[in-house]
């Protein structure tokens, strides 16, 4: 095979895999978390029996290496669109975003280069006031809208690091600078996050995350939930994050009452 | 969102060059969004000073979320340890460190300036072996960047 033929045929398995699962997926029963690991270790289905007593429901995003801000973007813009009772949730989003725009300035970004994802991200917040739970999934299922949002939120993360750079370089690697860091790590799609990237998005948001740690670790029943806060009073509960080494999809908590997920 | 993001994106970047050109930088052919043309001048004081060459960026339908396939064309190609006789280019920001909010003038101004801190006119060292076994498109080698010092 030349290596023309072996390029082609990785970009066939990855469109393959593309295609067997959308960018984000309908929200299932936690059941469906419980299946995968049917045949896995005692400790999972420990933890996935013990989560399911507080939360009912996980949505898939997809493995892209941009899960991780694509389910934080679905999820916070979910929350948004199903209050629609309380304004003030829709307010103090699009006040976030549009904020965001003199951040990215701040932080040197180019107009010209960031507008079109800052814009496309603007209007579908704008939207939800109108948009039913079926249309928000849609947007999100359309790669160029998808991915504008991804990329926005990329740069949200990357601009506030740059802007606060003396309170995250130092969990830098000795010698590499935050620009360094930011391009490598942050501005280029399909990139994974880590804790820094998580901490800075909910700062930029003014969202308050909770992660639940899904391992394998046989010591412990629970799954553990670790709390990112904003340095501002949050304005609604927790978004509920699953994480699973590598991998990012978004958890539904029985108790935030959520109606109309779809 | 009648057009698509890269016609957008592209009238506005093609506006801005003609508003504002880098110095050393000029449109030579611009007439869709698939291929442009840009001249680049070696900049004074530099080892090309008084030299013209010629970029060719070819731009696919998910530019810029996918980076656009650039190199140099024409009769000139520069004589720069990174830079291959066949035109393809050696640098991080064209392929793996390839990120939207590069724009067609800061690719041309990153090529500039690596030419500027250029100290030895020379091909890199596996030139032969690499344009005999090279793909058109440069995007498709698997690019190994050790040295950004030169």
């Amino acid at each position: 095979m030349t290596d023309e033929q072996i390029l082609t045929q990785m970009q066939a398995i990855k469109d393959e895999e593309a295609n067997l699962h959308p960018l984000v997926d309908n929200s299932v029963d936690l059941v469906e978390l419980e299946k995968e690991y049917q045949n896995g270790s005692a400790a999972f289905q420990n933890k996935i029996r013990n989560l399911s007593e507080t939360h009912d429901r996980m949505r898939r995003s997809r493995g892209d290496g941009n899960c991780f801000y694509r389910a934080f973007a679905f999820a916070w813009f979910e929350r948004v669109m199903l209050a629609k009772n309380k304004p003030e949730l829709h307010m103090n989003a699009v006040k976030a975003m549009e904020e965001s725009k003199d951040l990215l300035l701040a932080a040197q970004f180019e107009l010209l280069a960031f507008e079109d994802f800052y814009l496309v991200t603007l209007e579908t917040l704008q939207n939800l006031v109108h948009y039913t739970p079926e249309e928000l999934l849609a947007a999100f299922q359309n790669d160029e809208i998808s991915n504008s949002i991804v990329m926005h939120f990329r740069l949200m993360v990357s601009a506030y690091l740059k802007t606060h750079q003396e309170d995250y370089a130092p969990f830098l690697e000795f010698g590499q600078t935050m620009d360094e860091f930011c391009s490598m790590h942050v501005e280029a799609m399909g990139r994974e996050s880590e804790e820094m990237m998580l901490i800075a998005l909910t700062k930029v948001t003014h969202v308050s995350v909770e992660v639940a740690y899904l391992s394998g670790n046989e010591n412990v029943d629970e799954v553990n939930f670790l709390p990112f806060l904003p340095d501002t009073e949050p304005y609604m509960p927790p978004l509920v994050l699953l994480y699973r080494p590598g991998h990012y999809d978004i958890l539904y908590r029985k108790s935030h009452c959520l109606e109309g997920v779809v | 969102m009648a057009k698509p993001m890269f016609a957008r994106r592209l009238s506005k970047e093609l506006n801005d060059l003609a508003m504002n050109p880098p110095a050393g930088i000029d449109i030579i052919d611009a007439n869709d969004f698939k291929v442009w043309r840009l001249g680049l001048a070696g900049a004074p004081g530099t080892l090309y000073e008084g030299e013209k060459f010629q970029l060719e960026f070819n731009f696919g339908p998910n530019y810029p979320l996918e980076s656009p396939q650039v190199l140099f064309v024409g009769d000139n190609v520069p004589i720069h340890p990174h830079i291959y006789s066949n035109g393809h280019i050696c640098l991080d920001v064209l392929y793996n460190h390839w990120s939207p909010v590069q724009t067609v003038a800061s690719i041309c101004l990153s090529l500039q300036s690596m030419l500027s801190s250029c100290t030895s006119k020379e091909r890199p060292p596996d030139n032969a072996a690499y344009i005999k076994t090279a793909r058109a498109n440069p995007k498709h080698t698997t690019w190994a960047f050790h040295d950004d010092t030169v």
